[in-house]
């Protein structure tokens, strides 16, 4: 019925002659952070294959290995460039590990987010009547709670549920279900706003007297006209769901040890710190911030630069 | 008596709103503003039939009727005998592909994001999946080149074209479902004067080459006179005045016409003052009593605050609304 | 003759490019124009063509992106171009008035009428309130706004389009100004109210002796509400003259073909005369005349070098085969 292949050529085309790539190009700070970003994704991404150790492997560990500094110390062991944790496990291991860990949690939980908030959005505007009301009325319950709060309360519930080893065996799926249903709701409500306004106009009517089912109608005609602020909220919240997921590893109800991810890191780390092992922590973190701030500084600049107000502006 | 293609009959649509001095938010009076209130009309075939109004008479609401984007709430609208005005979206299926529509506003009848090749693929595609997709871009350039677009402008998006150009977009998309009813809705108003003559030209032609049937709603009286067979004038959701478009030009009987042939611009006759209406179209008042025209008309009498006046024959196919005319005062 | 209220000398005004690779637009390129005291001056155009843009050049009230390149705007024996803003704020309602285009957005919709007559004339003049309030009143009345005294404690959604056209009318009389632009001041009306609208403007303007610069793209429209009118075409003045004699015999080619391409000019069921193809982008035009590609008496000159403005009889014209001299093909249309 639709044509997929053409949609993302004529979003190409957009893209293209919004001179997105001309913004990109002359904002020192963003190509930074892009190429930072792109780099960071490469080696999580490769983490497999280019990692020394395998830090989900426990019996590779050796406890005579632990607590080992960095290279640049003196009492460094030349496998371990990072240094080790308290058990012997690579640190430069478990952060690609956990950089991978981090990414691919915040892209699915993204992604869940975004499917549901802008569906049940998309719905909401366009149908209007009951379903508008019983979603909203959804979204601002929910929009209550603090979405944090909430999903430390239902893992906290499942793993004394599920026990500690089954948790352990489900968790990223888990954090990605749970951080994916916390925070629908901005994007059903931007999504709501935009079809609202759209709805009327006239390519719409246009739409519905040529015989479209609303369902094409609501895809491909209305939905990539509200696409802009969705990305930039999509584009945001990747950064805030890593940190939710590093907390709620931090707080032990996140990934466990044995999958590491940096917050889990920083976590079993921190009681380290006193004692003068800074780097069992502060490594996974200076990651951590550098994944983040690299996140934020692309979703801000995009949040502009997707501004249709400022197509066609210097950049 | 011919059959009509379009049969409109006794059509009614209300909408409530806010009664406009209420300030107390939760005491809120609704009134019932009867958009349609009323309206008779046939359409025959091959015709162009043009209804005149200003903003407000009701124009849009009675498109928007006649296409089925929304229902009435009494009466009824015939195509080809059968009442289409309360069918189910399944079954107006079928005849959406016969009747099409032209929006006023050039640009945002076109979706921004979609470049004009889609546009004009999409309704093909989507009505005959298992078309080979090579057919539908012939059958889009074929439009094209119809409408006098050169197709060179195929991969551009609507803020690329220019008014009179996004127009013909707009009706080469209503032309691709081959559609024999086709309705405009001011079509003109939003384009330059040069442009409109190549519009009208445009309209008149494909008229001819495919045998359309047109209803044309426009408040440009000069446009009218040029394109129309017979002419519809509207007042406040209802038909005041039809007849042929020598009969309204030459001879316009109701009070509301002649005022609008006396304002009418005119590049070489003065505008003259007689026929004027007093005050303004106005607010929307809830319907009450009598003829929708009473406060303005200068010929106003009596029965006018009583009764709201129906559609008699004057003379041969020409039918006026208004108590002055049809107890024969004149 | 007594010195012109308003000139416009070989004014031109650009557009700042947004991109540095792209050249910058000029969008008005050399207008000339007068306007007589108690004048009424029609300045008709199609959309692209520059018109609104040479109504805010005249009151210097410029988008961030434009600017002037050249030119001057005499306005009572003052320089617009060289005041400051003070100076230019003294002018601007006092001495001009102007009118826009969509009664909904000209009237401040929190503000009553009452409240937006009275800070239009209290800016300006050093009078009390109630003094401020009966000059309004009055000069509710003379736009024949009915039942004014209600009218003014309403807000602007209260009243009907052509009645806040009417109070956005009295609120640029308020100062009795020398001058007033009209930019498509009936656009968003409905027939009946334009033809109301316009003879109000046009008798108003007449009685008080205001010159008035209505800005419309309806020739018929100011076709009897103004005593001159100029054409406009792709960011030039291509004919101007009195009105009438305008309309009767029209010299440029362009004006020639806006006046046919009008649906009563031709008879109902026949073709209406097109003028081919579209105003050009302003990017796309150079050192020729900006009509030569639709004109259907283009000759080679007039793609090589831009005509200039000339007389011819009763007004002038700027089209290279109208200068020619005498010998000229009966068939053709022009006149000379």
């Amino acid at each position: 019925m639709n044509t997929p292949r053409y949609h993302g050529h004529y979003v190409w085309r957009r893209y293209r002659r919004n001179q997105l790539w001309l913004k990109l190009k002359t904002n020192k700070v963003v190509l930074v952070s892009s190429i930072v970003l792109l780099l960071l994704s490469i080696l999580a991404l490769l983490a497999p294959w280019i990692s020394p150790f395998d830090p989900t492997n426990l019996q590779q560990q050796n406890i005579m290995d632990a607590e080992l500094p960095p290279f640049w110390h003196g009492q460094s062991d030349s496998r371990f460039v990072l240094g080790t944790d308290g058990l012997g496990r690579d640190l430069l291991s478990s952060i690609l590990y956990g950089l991978r860990t981090s990414l691919w949690v915040g892209f699915w939980a993204v992604a869940v987010q975004f499917t549901i908030g802008t569906l049940l959005g998309l719905s909401s505007g366009y149908f209007g009547g009951w379903i508008d009301r019983m979603v909203m009325g959804m979204a601002d319950f929910q929009l209550t709670f603090s979405s944090l709060m909430l999903a430390i309360l239902v893992l906290a519930i499942t793993q004394a549920a599920l026990g500690a080893q089954d948790y352990h065996t489900w968790s990223p799926w888990l954090l990605i279900l749970v951080l994916g249903i916390a925070d629908w709701p901005q994007y059903a409500r931007t999504v709501r706003a935009s079809v609202l306004a759209e709805k009327h106009k006239d390519y719409v009517l246009a739409a519905q007297v040529l015989g479209y089912r609303s369902r094409h109608i609501m895809l491909s005609h209305i939905l990539p006209n509200t696409l802009s602020p969705l990305l930039v909220i999509a584009s945001l919240q990747v950064a805030y769901v890593i940190l939710a997921e590093a907390a709620l590893s931090f707080l032990g109800i996140g990934m466990p040890y044995a999958n590491p991810s940096l917050g889990g890191l920083i976590g079993s780390g921190f009681e380290y710190m006193l004692s003068g092992l800074w780097w069992i922590a502060l490594l996974p973190g200076l990651a951590l911030v550098l994944l983040l701030l690299s996140i934020n500084l692309i979703a801000d600049w995009l949040r502009d630069a997707l501004d249709p107000k400022n197509i066609g502006q210097r950049p | 008596m011919r059959q009509a293609l379009v049969d409109i009959s006794n059509l009614h649509k209300a909408y409530s709103a806010p009664h406009e001095n209420s300030a107390l938010w939760f005491r809120q009076q609704r009134s019932h503003i009867n958009a349609i209130d009323g309206l008779d009309l046939a359409i025959y075939k091959g015709e162009t039939l043009c209804v005149v109004g200003e903003s407000g008479c009701g124009k849009s609401t009675l498109a928007r009727l006649v296409m089925g984007i929304e229902q009435p709430d009494a009466g009824s609208i015939g195509y080809e005998g059968r009442a289409i005005s309360h069918l189910s979206s399944k079954a107006r299926q079928a005849y959406r592909q016969r009747m099409q529509i032209v929006f006023q506003d050039p640009y945002t009848a076109l979706n921004p994001r979609l470049t004009v090749m889609h546009v004009l693929v999409e309704p093909v595609m989507y009505h005959h999946p298992q078309l080979d997709r090579s057919i539908a871009i012939e059958q889009a350039l074929a439009q094209l080149a119809a409408v006098g677009i050169d197709p060179s402008l195929a991969q551009r998006f609507p803020h690329q074209l220019s008014g009179g150009q996004r127009q013909r977009v707009n009706i080469a998309r209503a032309l691709m479902v081959q559609p024999e009813f086709v309705v405009a809705d001011e079509p003109l108003s939003a384009l330059d004067v040069s442009i409109q003559a190549q519009i009208l030209n445009l309209l008149a032609q494909l008229q001819q080459q495919k045998q359309l049937t047109y209803l044309i709603f426009s408040h440009n009286l000069a446009a009218v006179e040029h394109m129309a067979d017979r002419v519809a004038v509207m007042y406040e959701g209802k038909i005041c005045e039809i007849a042929s478009r020598e009969q309204i030009f030459n001879d316009p009987q109701h009070p509301y016409t002649q005022a609008l042939m006396a304002a009418s611009p005119q590049i070489h006759t003065p505008p003259n003052n007689n026929h004027k209406l007093v005050g303004d179209v106005p607010n929307r008042i809830p319907s009450r009593l009598g003829c929708s025209l009473q406060d303005r008309c200068p010929r106003a009498f009596e029965a006018c605050r009583h009764q709201s006046p129906q559609l008699q024959e004057v003379v041969a196919d020409h039918q006026v609304a208004c108590h002055e005319i049809n107890q024969g005062w004149r | 003759m007594s010195k012109p209220l308003l000139t416009v000398s070989d004014l031109h005004v650009s557009f700042m490019s947004r991109w540095q690779h792209e050249p910058n637009v000029d969008v008005l390129r050399g207008v000339n124009l007068q306007v007589r005291r108690g004048e009424r001056v029609a300045l008709v155009g199609e959309s692209g063509a520059g018109k609104s843009l040479l109504a805010t050049s005249i009151i210097q009230l410029f988008e961030s992106s434009a600017h002037i390149l050249k030119g001057r705007v005499e306005f009572e024996r003052q320089e617009l171009t060289q005041l400051n803003s003070k100076q230019l704020r003294q002018i601007r309602g006092r001495r001009i008035g102007m009118i826009f285009q969509d009664p909904m957005t000209n009237l401040n919709p929190s503000l009553t009428i009452e409240q937006q007559l009275l800070q239009c004339i209290l800016s300006h003049r050093n009078i009390s309130r109630k003094e401020a309030h009966i000059v309004a009143l009055h000069k509710l009345r003379q736009v024949h706004i009915p039942a004014p005294e209600t009218r003014m404690q309403q807000y602007p959604h209260q009243l009907s389009a052509g009645q806040r056209q009417r109070a956005t009318i009295a609120m640029a009389l308020a100062l009795e100004p020398a001058l007033i632009i009209a930019d498509e001041p009936t656009s968003a009306l409905d027939v009946t109210m334009q033809a109301e609208v316009m003879r109000l403007l046009s008798h108003l303007c007449n009685n008080n002796g205001v010159a008035l610069l209505i800005i419309s793209h309806d020739l018929s429209l100011v076709a009897h509400a103004s005593d001159r009118c100029l054409i406009m075409y792709a960011g030039q003045i291509v004919e101007q003259g009195p009105t009438k004699m305008l309309i009767n015999d029209a010299q440029h080619p362009y004006t020639q073909g806006l006046i046919k391409a009008l649906p009563n000019m031709s008879s109902p069921g026949q073709q209406l005369y097109q003028i081919p193809g579209q105003m050009p982008q302003l990017q796309e035009l150079q050192q020729q005349c900006s009509f030569a590609k639709r004109c259907e008496h283009a000759e080679d000159i007039c793609y090589r070098q831009a005509p200039l403005m000339a007389p011819h009889g009763t007004h002038q014209a700027s089209c290279h085969i109208l200068a020619r001299p005498a010998e000229l093909d009966p068939d053709t249309e022009l006149a000379l």
